[in-house]
């Protein structure tokens, strides 16, 4: 058996796999090449970064997984659970700003060297720009589209489910000590205490059902990225707007700061006017709430907030908090 | 480039058949007739920053179009100007779906002339890359300050300023970033499997 090498080149980026093949001579495709179906090394020259990074199997598996998680984070802003995978993976991809990105490698012995805690490798870290990155990504897509190459790892794209989404906030979430440990009205009274307008506070709204809980929306940490910030606004926009009937009799409008999470749901709400603070079982919003989930709300989650009207003539107003 | 994708013989129980280019695109599991919003928001932002790279935007997607063969899908101007502004943040946002049919023909076609201007695309970010290292004005770099200048006045002139996504980019830095951003995520789409990745990705945190 003769080794086979199988090189992907870009301008920052070289990918080299040596391996053999199993496979009898004649099942060679038209080009004449053999495929190649046992790796015994990978080098990934990072050329710019001036690196090199080697490994067996193992490595190379978890590189190409968590390159191609990351690219689909870099486009969607998404958190992709492939790119950060501490546990199995032997490699990582972080964002440290825009233009600068992260790969972590952990030794491939490192399973052996946790039991002996002296480490034998040591972890390395490579410091990419986002040209660099895209090549690192592209020599990835050049090896994916190459049938003749370790046809059993093929290119998997699937979008990150929502239900991830909102688990990895909830790590997020544990992370942030308890500021408030009451429940029910009474942690709604506080939130609307956090809230500049004292009249609206002093008297809470009617408990809206029995299992509603407000979140404190006030000391929550906002949600800043604008596209998501679009996103929540349509949502809450047609989560209301259906809801909300012409009410001549109020004859005024009803404003609301309206807190909403990442994804999607209404945490808390706090009357903004008197009439709003009377009125409000007459919107959408108390139904809409959403359902207390033990031992979570304690804890402060991602927020934007929202100025929401709803006016007599049933038309609902929603607009960023404090952007008018 | 030239990707002259004939009809699709294949499977004829399918009427009409669809241009091949849209095959390598799955359905995600969202509802077929309708986008979610940032799917619309994001390919049109796509658009808009191809359109700031290269003179004759909407002419030119026609053109592209045409030779893909998804004039079925992509029809004139005023078909195209339409599944443009099912975008939420346009001036004259159209209360209309964005079918995913639709979508995969816009995202072929910024994919595809993404992958036309590569060279441009790469230079600008590798001069925005040393220029900000440096910490050098990017006003003094002719190509990377038309391009912003025309990003901005594209974005400013088609977005309505009272949504709050457009209220988020009230200055011109906050334009320029995502200008930058945009010209990144066309960076990845000239890849070898940069369409797919684009397509994917529009639909991260909208599936269950």
């Amino acid at each position: 058996m003769t080794t086979i090498q199988r090189k992907y080149s870009l301008p920052n980026c070289t990918l080299v796999l040596e391996g053999l093949s199993d496979r009898p001579t004649d099942s060679q495709s038209l080009d004449g090449r053999p495929v190649l179906t046992i790796l015994t090394y990978v080098e990934c020259q990072l050329i710019q970064a001036k690196q090199t990074l080697t490994g067996g199997r193992d490595f190379f598996e978890s590189l190409v997984t968590a390159v191609s998680g990351y690219a689909q984070e870099f486009l969607s802003h998404v958190t992709h659970p492939e790119a950060h995978n501490k546990d199995s993976g032997l490699v990582q991809l972080q964002k440290i700003d825009r233009d600068r990105h992260r790969l972590i490698v952990q030794p491939e012995d490192r399973k052996e060297s946790e039991v002996n805690s002296h480490t034998e490798g040591t972890t390395q870290e490579v410091e990419l720009t986002t040209v660099q990155l895209f090549d690192l990504v592209e020599a990835v897509d050049q090896f994916f589209a190459d049938t003749q190459t370790l046809p059993d790892l093929t290119l998997q794209l699937a979008p990150v489910s929502r239900r991830y989404v909102r688990s990895g906030q909830q790590l997020v979430k544990q992370a942030v000590p308890a500021t408030v440990g009451a429940s029910g009205l009474a942690l709604a009274a506080i939130a609307f205490f956090l809230i500049p307008i004292p009249e609206a506070v002093r008297r809470p709204t009617e408990p809206t059902s029995p299992s509603a809980q407000s979140t404190n929306i006030a000391n929550a940490p906002p949600i800043t990225d604008p596209l998501q910030l679009v996103q929540l606004q349509q949502k809450l926009t047609d989560q209301l707007r259906p809801a909300w009937k012409p009410n001549a009799a109020l004859g005024q409008d009803l404003v609301y700061r309206v807190g909403v999470a990442a994804d999607g749901a209404i945490k808390g709400y706090v009357a903004m006017n008197d009439v709003a603070n009377q009125q409000v079982q007459q919107t959408p919003l108390p139904r809409l709430l959403s359902q207390f989930v033990a031992g979570s709300a304690a804890t402060p989650e991602s927020l934007a907030q929202f100025q929401v009207t709803f006016t007599p003539k049933g038309e609902v107003q929603v607009q960023p908090w404090g952007g008018k | 480039m030239n990707v002259s994708a004939s009809a699709n013989p294949l499977d004829s129980s399918t009427v009409p058949s669809l241009p091949l280019m849209l095959e390598s695109l799955p359905n995600p599991p969202v509802d077929e007739r309708a986008c979610p919003p940032r799917v619309r928001l994001q390919i049109d932002l796509m658009l808009l920053a191809i359109e700031a790279l290269e003179l004759g935007g909407s002419e030119l997607f026609l053109a592209i179009a045409q030779e893909l063969e998804l004039q079925d899908i992509v029809k004139n101007r005023v078909n195209l100007w339409r599944m443009r502004c099912t975008n939420p943040l346009r001036r004259s946002h159209a209360r209309r779906d964005l079918s995913l049919l639709e979508a995969k023909a816009l995202v072929v076609i910024a994919a595809d002339l993404a992958r036309r201007l590569t060279a441009i695309i790469r230079q600008l970010l590798l001069t925005y890359q040393q220029m900000h290292d440096k910490q050098i004005p990017l006003e003094q770099n002719l190509r990377l300050s038309s391009y912003l200048e025309r990003f901005r006045s594209h974005f400013r002139s088609r977005m309505n300023p009272r949504r709050s996504g457009v209220l988020a980019y009230n200055s011109p830095e906050k334009l320029d970033e995502l200008a930058l951003t945009l010209l990144q995520k066309l960076l990845f789409c000239t890849g070898t499997a940069g369409m797919q990745r684009l397509w994917i990705s529009l639909f991260d945190g909208e599936v269950e």
